[in-house]
């Protein structure tokens, strides 16, 4: 396989995954923002923490001090400006299948195509009740039916191990990040930790993250920001918890090893970052700090990135320019 | 390139043909006059319907308006869907968009098609010859055929060509030929496309559509399938591996990118032959050998089946900006480690100056009269020629010798008076730069429009393949001018496409 269509099959990867991350930390923020407001907070700091985790902090432009929701909302779902905006996000997915046209089913290639189109249409204005749920809605069912797709119709091959790459690459960023926005959203003063309002804040992590049944199932008690870090980083079987996702890459680098009859350059890089949580629990993770330790995991994910592209000839990204516009007449 | 046809008027529609219009099952009246008295109508004829054409007119006889307005939409939405769009970027508006489909088939019967089958491959034989010759001993031009000053004048002609042979002498291995009719036994080749021509794609997709929605039109097993062509491109590709490839050449299809407004041809070729699709970044050139980069490592690439103009292929050698090539490609090339298709520096044999020499030019390689007749031609770099064209620019269409697509030309009989003004001030400043023609009377297909069905003009572009033997898929693309009247088929002006049948009798 030609390394970039690989590259591109892991970007699409990605960037399927990135959508559904991004509508989801929307929806979280819309879920904080639905909380009443308490005394000396204003609920535009979930915005600002979104943007933030997000990473859309400078693409944003504003000062996050005082920041509107409308705008910020406009920023993180359709603004392409914004290069993770779920707009951007769909753009991206379907212009790497462009490119790659026919290293897709045809299948796949129409859940691309079909979220593209359709998202071009979508009403942009989120103001009215129950708007800004549909859209992100329709973001997660978008994402969802690429992946069926892909599980239904994909030869099992390198192809679909690069995808899948992609996948795992980027849950394990994006649950860091959703994690991360509870930390960037500042409770006025210490002895607010624990209250109503940032009890509310880890509910709705959790409802957004789609593991709030699967958090009581499997930790069998009260909610505390404890309990639902160690969920969403440590528990093996929820799929978009942080050690899954590692699991996976690991198993799905294996894959790629058992198809092309060698060993693997990132090997390594995915198994040592999996071990290293399986033998953590989540009062040293704590003590450790959780920004700390997530920012931490963001970059040894990036880094696993890194080795897989090296490993499998990923050329720098070369930006297409104008010229192939009109580069082949007749 | 670019069809045109002028002649009187009328207002008549197929609804006012007498034999077939009754058994029609919808009315179609169009009031506004267009110029198609003079054309000869592919399907209906002196009054009758044309014999190839008698399943194409009871299908419509027996499907009412509607069913088949229904189906265009489903057509669109099949194309849709499978992305077969026209990228057109930097106009505004959305940057992919439909070719329109035109569901009624252009149809050829066995005899009509001995013609342009024979016609096609002479003139794809005499074309190789010919940049051969230009390229190497340069013959025709010592015997006077042909001026030397066709060549040195020509931007496409390439100075690292001279003295080379690519494999089997083959410069143009694809080639599409634009051929017009103006009565039964009336065809004319319009322009010949010998560097990187495109359409294919549209000749498979629209059978591949019309057999999806009307089945029981192909049960008969009348129409003769095109889809061998990706087996022939193949093979064609095959034989023309160059001297350093041992063993089975590894075949690639190299594209500028999903940019270019060609760019669903390019993968769907390449998907076709289940060879690569590769763009620059993806070549590397080593000691004179061309490798592509995988996920296991360098793999030597034999053929490149190049959809990117000579200019950006290689950065050393032409253009330096060129991010689309591969640097080095050229001199891998020229030392017999890869083959490039079409062979670079092609263009010198398709501008509209060489065009009005391709008769003694067949004449001269091949000692055969042209099957397929050019439409005569004024070289307005000639005194005479060029008096007698600005004397009738009415009744004459202009074009620029290097121009293409439909560009830059003048149709003197639908042209204003200022029009023609403006263009005469062109000619005259560099009149090397213009040919005339006479219009022709370009034949009409029956065609879906808005109300209902009605003549529109059309023209035919065929693909021969040329490697060992010339090859030709029974079918081409008919493009279509679907604005009532106009005479400009190519698709980046408006113009649609619609399947061609060639029948086995």
């Amino acid at each position: 396989m030609l390394s970039r269509v690989a590259e591109n099959l892991f970007w699409i990867g990605r960037y399927i995954e990135r959508a559904e991350a991004v509508a989801r930390m929307v929806d979280a923020a819309r879920r904080m923002t639905a909380l009443p407001a308490g005394a000396g907070w204003s609920a535009s700091n979930e915005w600002a923490s979104v943007l933030i985790a997000a990473g859309a902090r400078e693409t944003f432009g504003k000062s996050l001090e005082d920041v509107n929701a409308r705008e910020a909302i406009h920023h993180l779902m359709f603004d392409l400006e914004n290069s993770s905006s779920v707009a951007s996000c769909f753009t991206n997915a379907r212009e790497n299948g462009r490119s790659i046209r026919f290293a897709l089913t045809q299948d796949c290639w129409e859940a691309l195509n079909g979220a593209w189109a359709e998202m071009r249409q979508l009403p942009r204005d989120v103001a009215r009740g129950g708007a800004l749920s549909n859209l992100i809605e329709w973001a997660k069912a978008k994402s969802a039916a690429f992946r069926g797709t892909m599980h239904g119709t994909m030869l099992r091959g390198d192809g679909y191990d690069f995808l899948r790459m992609g996948m795992a690459v980027e849950r394990t960023d994006s649950t860091a990040r959703l994690l991360d926005v509870k930390y960037h959203v500042l409770l006025p003063s210490a002895s607010d930790v624990g209250s109503a309002p940032d009890h509310y804040q880890w509910l709705s992590l959790l409802q957004a993250a789609g593991a709030q049944r699967a958090y009581y199932a499997v930790q069998q008690a009260d909610l505390s920001a404890q309990g639902v870090a160690e969920f969403m980083i440590l528990e093996p079987r929820f799929p978009r918890g942080i050690l899954f996702n590692l699991h996976w890459a690991v198993q799905t680098v294996s894959d790629l090893e058992a198809y092309y009859g060698q060993e693997s350059a990132c090997q390594n890089a995915v198994a040592g970052a999996a071990n290293r949580l399986e033998n953590m629990d989540i009062e040293s993770i704590m003590q450790f700090g959780l920004h700390e330790f997530l920012t931490e995991v963001i970059e040894r994910n990036n880094e696993i990135a890194n080795l897989l592209g090296k490993a499998y000839g990923f050329a720098p990204a070369v930006e297409e320019d104008s010229q192939a516009e009109d580069a082949a007449g007749q | 390139m670019a069809a045109y046809c002028a002649g009187g008027k009328r207002s008549e529609t197929y609804s006012a043909q007498s034999d077939w219009t009754p058994r029609f099952n919808c009315s179609v009246v169009i009031k506004s006059e267009a110029l198609y008295c003079m054309s000869f109508d592919e399907m209906n004829h002196e009054g009758k319907v044309r014999e190839a054409y008698t399943t194409v007119a009871d299908w419509l006889a027996q499907t009412d308006i509607e069913t088949l307005r229904e189906r265009q939409v489903e057509a669109e939405a099949i194309f849709r869907r499978v992305g077969i769009t026209f990228a057109v970027y930097g106009e505004g508006g959305d940057p992919e968009r439909l070719i329109p489909f035109d569901l009624i088939p252009r149809v050829f019967s066995a005899a009509e098609w001995q013609i342009v089958d024979s016609g096609v491959k002479q003139r794809a034989r005499a074309l190789n010859l010919f940049i051969h010759d230009v390229y190497n001993d340069r013959e025709i031009f010592k015997e006077g055929i042909v001026p030397t000053s066709i060549i040195t004048g020509n931007d496409a002609y390439l100075e690292c060509m001279e003295g080379f042979s690519p494999p089997l002498n083959v410069y143009t291995h694809i080639v599409g030929i634009d051929i017009v009719r103006t009565g039964p036994d009336e065809f004319f080749v319009l322009e010949d496309n010998a560097r990187t021509p495109s359409g294919v794609s549209y000749v498979l997709e629209n059978r591949s559509t019309m057999t999806r929605l009307f089945p029981d039109l192909f049960s008969s097993g009348q129409v003769r399938p095109v889809d061998g062509y990706p087996d022939q491109l193949r093979n064609t590709l095959r034989e023309c591996a160059p001297p350093a490839c041992k063993g089975t050449p590894t075949i690639v299809v190299m594209t500028p990118g999903h940019f270019n407004s060609a760019y669903y041809e390019h993968s769907f070729i390449a998907d076709e032959m289940g060879v690569n699709l590769v763009t620059g970044s993806d070549l590397f050139v080593e000691d004179g050998l061309v490798f592509m980069r995988t996920t296991t490592g360098p793999q030597r690439v034999d053929v490149i089946y190049r959809r990117i103009d000579d200019a950006f292929l290689d950065p050393k050698m032409f253009r330096p900006d060129s991010s689309l090539g591969v640097p080095g490609l050229m001199e891998a090339y020229l030392s017999g480690g890869v083959t490039l298709v079409n062979a670079p520096g092609t263009g010198v044999c398709d501008d509209k100056a060489i065009y009005c020499y391709l008769p003694e030019i067949i004449e001269f390689y091949l000692g055969e009269k042209p099957i397929l007749p050019n439409v005569p031609t004024y070289r307005c770099s000639e005194p005479d020629s060029l008096a007698y064209a600005l004397d009738h620019m009415e009744e004459l269409v202009f074009k620029e010798v290097h121009g293409s697509g439909g560009y830059g030309m003048l149709i003197g009989p639908t042209a204003t008076k200022a029009e023609i003004k403006s263009y005469a001030k062109r000619v005259k400043e560099t009149p090397r730069a213009f040919i005339a023609q006479p219009t022709l009377a370009l034949s009409t297909c029956p065609t879906l429009v808005e109300n209902g069905i009605a003549p529109r003009h059309i023209d035919f572009r065929p693909f021969a393949l040329v490697g060992k033997d010339v090859r030709l898929t029974p079918g081409g693309l008919t493009r279509v001018a679907m604005r009532e009247g106009s005479l400009v088929v190519n698709s980046s002006q408006g113009g649609g496409v619609k399947d061609t049948w060639v029948l086995n009798t």
